[in-house]
């Protein structure tokens, strides 16, 4: 006994039964009916949206012989012949593998003899951005004034890569992704043929996973019964997609949103402890992120979603602003647990660098610097959450608990900052940094040579050249930008540069600091502050 | 008989080759009557005897050469004698020369001029195109609001090829209502492009929830986004070439050459958007879209998901 895949036993037989693609059959049949079939015709659109399938209706439906309506009966002889694919006067040619010009002169001269059976011989030619370009130009004049028993149909998943000259011979007609709905009442309608009984909220769920192609949306479909059999429940459906289809990703955006950092972690260990994949739920979690982004953003059409939870998105997406939900996003999509899907620590930090905002980063050190005398104090994220930038934030992600201790005794060196002495002592950092930058690739030469950070300005680095000419030339925007970008790099935070001009080895604006002896400036230079001097 | 028909609108020139063989009696005995020859490797001679032979089992002999006026150089003594040549010919014989955009001064058309019916078919511009697109619907028994012939006008632009394929499935969806502008936009497969200068419209103005909508309109009906991605980008360099040509002082002419346009809708769009944003906005959204470009490539992020950010993180 043979059997055949879905999508090949249900592929629309007439023009109605295409879902999804109304301006298209209409016109299609409206042609029909009144005998204005163009003599060529371009399909385009993604996969899975029918183009094919509309081809061989059209095929059939110019061919058929008892035909009234413009549909093809597929009762006729020659409905019945394209259906079982035996067909002469129906050839569908692959320009994917024959793409050559031989192919389309072999072509050309078997279009002229007249069809064998049928009123027309209708050439399929799919994929037909494959085609080399003199294969095109030598098929642009067949399509220009082709014989009159015979109709073209060209089929594309890429109209873009199609020859402007074939465009503008064809009549060209744009496949659209079919819409959750429409492909749900497809769905419906091949279960309840072949005695499948599942429910409405798992075909929603195959229909979300094919994103608008009716062929993935089958063969999906398919999977499902050769793995679970005819009754299928949403459970299943949800184990082979890997969907974990709880609440508490849902549970979770909210306490982002609301900045609920204990909530929120209390939530993490619960999923963990019911053995969920951390994966999974990260990757639903991020869905429903980016509903709630859509919702703020004033589409939140475009996922699809029930009435009540839309109104609860929406509601949602009310308290949050379009930068928090961002920067949610991106947090959480670099969250990697691709070595160890049972650690909740980088979903913990990503929860809690959601919850800080700019302001909160200060205090967040000094627990940062407590935790450096207690190793293994737990909760370890929270001494990580000073990393202004996204990248580190990854690279901290995967860092162990032992390791973050390392990390905090890094994340403090930014406090040191704001003292110009640690500035001077990093400059050479700075300077070898730019080598082989600038014109001539000695922008380190000229740093090193002819100036030196002299002062600090909030997060403008004061910098004194001897001379005019040098001052000049870091100035210019391209070479500042190379500074500045390389001394954010090495301090960690942005900075901006401004240049003056000084005496060497002389600060300006800056009292002499005499030195407090070697142990202290040694001291100082590592954090230390002095609090109180005594007599000596 | 004698026709020269010339110039860039090859669609009309077709059209009227048409009309002239409906004229000539039964259209299969022509088609063995009719000899068409490609104008550049063709001689006199060769030419001649076509023409010089009686039909067969017809009443017309048809004889078409396509490029030949624009080979024609002055000095080429052996087509000098065609004038007299033609003149000689049978009664039977119709005798149409096809050239693209040649110019008026050409050799071979001034000698032909007095012999011949000469026909020029220019490229239609606004109002004559708007007129053709009007007549042609009404030729095929519709009928469409002048809003819906402004709209297609300026999405198709000049190519009466693709119009005359449009305004056909216009009027089989529409079927004897009146087109609309929405019926425009529903089937013209050229509306997406307007779609995308809508969105970069939005997208640089901050207007999140047209800018999110047409996105996702655009996906859904198969955009990829990829493909959404080089159409902003493409946009958005349109604009700044726009912006530095129009600051040059260059015409609309100069620029729509300069830019590589066909579609009048195309060159008013970007010149009106680049009128309206600084620089230094256009360079802002240009790194934001390599950015957006370069995590989808890099696998960060998926396509649409890409897209969405882009659109969040502009306009918030």
């Amino acid at each position: 006994m043979t059997s055949q895949v879905f999508y090949r036993k249900w592929r629309p037989q007439t023009l109605a039964e295409v879902v999804g693609q109304e301006h298209v059959t209409t016109t299609l049949l409206n042609a029909l009916k009144t005998g204005r079939v163009a003599h060529a015709y371009l399909f385009c659109g993604p996969r899975g949206t029918g183009k094919t399938s509309t081809g061989r209706i059209l095929a059939k439906a110019v061919n058929c012989l008892q035909s009234g309506d413009g549909e093809p009966c597929n009762n006729c002889a020659l409905c019945q012949a394209f259906a079982e694919g035996r067909a002469m006067d129906v050839i569908e040619v692959d320009a994917a593998s024959n793409r050559g010009i031989d192919e389309i002169r072999d072509l050309r001269e078997r279009a002229r003899f007249a069809p064998s059976m049928a009123r027309y011989k209708v050439y399929i030619i799919d994929e037909v951005h494959m085609l080399t370009e003199p294969a095109a130009n030598a098929l642009l004049k067949t399509l220009e004034e082709p014989p009159p028993h015979v109709r073209f149909v060209l089929a594309t998943t890429e109209s873009h890569k199609v020859p402007a000259t074939i465009l503008s011979r064809c009549q060209r007609f744009d496949f659209r992704r079919i819409p959750q709905d429409a492909m749900v009442s497809r769905l419906e309608r091949i279960c309840q043929q072949e005695g499948i009984r599942i429910e409405d909220s798992s075909l929603k769920l195959i229909a979300r996973s094919a994103t608008g192609s009716m062929r993935d949306a089958e063969n999906l479909l398919e999977q499902l019964v050769a793995y679970y059999g005819s009754e299928i429940d949403l459970h299943q459906v949800q184990s082979i997609f890997g969907v974990t289809g709880d609440a508490r990703a849902q549970e979770l955006v909210k306490y982002i949103i609301n900045k609920d950092v204990a909530a929120g972690l209390q939530t993490i260990n619960s999923v963990t402890q019911d053995g969920l994949d951390l994966r999974q739920f990260n990757r639903e979690l991020m869905e429903h992120l980016r509903e709630l982004l859509l919702a703020k953003a004033g589409a939140p059409e475009a996922v699809e979603l029930s009435p009540e939870v839309l109104a609860e998105v929406k509601s949602l997406a009310k308290s949050v602003s379009m930068e928090q939900i961002s920067k949610a996003l991106k947090l959480f999509r670099q969250v990697d647990l691709e070595f160890d899907g049972f650690s909740t620590l980088p979903l913990e930090l990503a929860l809690v660098e959601c919850a800080l905002t700019e302001g909160e980063e200060a205090p967040i050190v000094s627990e940062a610097a407590q935790v450096r005398e207690k190793p293994a104090v737990a909760p370890p994220p929270v001494a990580l959450k000073e990393t202004p930038a996204a990248p580190q934030a990854e690279e901290e992600a995967k860092v162990t608990a032992v390791e973050a201790t390392e990390e905090v005794q890094e994340v403090t060196l930014p406090e040191l900052t704001d003292d110009i002495e640690y500035f001077r002592s990093r400059w050479k950092d700075v300077v070898n940094a730019t080598k082989g930058m600038g014109s001539s690739g000695n922008l380190d030469a000229l740093l090193r040579s002819a100036c030196e950070p002299v002062a600090l300005d909030d997060d403008t680095i004061v910098l004194g050249f001897y001379f005019e000419f040098h001052k000049e030339k870091i100035e210019d925007p391209k070479y500042r930008h190379m500074v500045e970008s390389k001394a954010s790099e090495i301090f960690g935070k942005p900075y901006k540069i401004r240049c003056i001009l000084t005496e060497r080895g002389k600060k300006p604006s800056e009292p002499e600091k005499k030195s407090q002896g070697h142990l202290v400036d040694a001291a100082i230079k590592m954090g230390a502050r002095i609090v109180e001097e005594g007599d000596e | 008989m004698r026709y020269i028909l010339f110039g860039a609108d090859d669609f009309s020139i077709k059209e009227e080759v048409e009309k002239i063989k409906a004229g000539l009696g039964d259209r299969d005995s022509l088609a063995y009557n009719t000899t068409v020859f490609e104008g550049q490797r063709l001689g006199l001679n060769q030419l001649m005897d076509a023409c010089m032979a009686m039909p067969f089992l017809g009443s017309h002999r048809l004889v078409i050469a396509e490029g030949l006026l624009g080979r024609f150089k002055g000095g080429n003594t052996e087509w000098v004698a065609l004038k007299e040549r033609v003149v000689d010919m049978p009664p039977t014989t119709v005798l149409i020369l096809i050239d693209g955009s040649i110019k008026r001064d050409n050799a071979l058309l001034r000698k032909l001029e007095a012999v011949a019916s000469v026909k020029e078919f220019p490229l239609l511009k606004g109002t004559a195109l708007q007129e053709w697109i009007q007549r042609r619907a009404k030729e095929k028994g519709g009928n469409m609001s002048p809003q819906a012939v402004r709209l297609i006008a300026s999405l198709v632009g000049e190519n009466l090829w693709v119009l005359a394929s449009e305004i056909e499935k216009l009027l089989l969806y529409t079927l004897g209502r009146r087109i609309d502008v929405g019926d425009v936009r529903e089937v013209v497969s050229y509306a997406r492009e307007a779609s995308v200068f809508a969105m970069v419209d939005a997208l640089i103005e901050g207007r999140s929830p047209t800018a999110a909508s047409l996105l996702h309109q655009l996906l859904q009906q198969g955009a990829s986004a990829p493909y959404l991605i080089v159409m902003i980008t493409r946009q958005l360099r349109m604009l700044v070439q726009a912006k530095e040509l129009s600051r040059r002082g260059a015409s609309m002419a100069e620029i729509k050459g300069r830019l590589g346009l066909t579609s009048d809708y195309v060159l008013t769009k970007a010149i009106e958007q680049s009128n309206r944003y600084s620089m230094k906005r256009l360079e802002q959204v240009y790194h934001k879209l390599l950015e957006t470009d370069l995590s989808i490539k890099k696998g960060v992020w998926k396509g649409d998901l890409a897209l969405d950010l882009l659109v969040a993180e502009l306009c918030a």
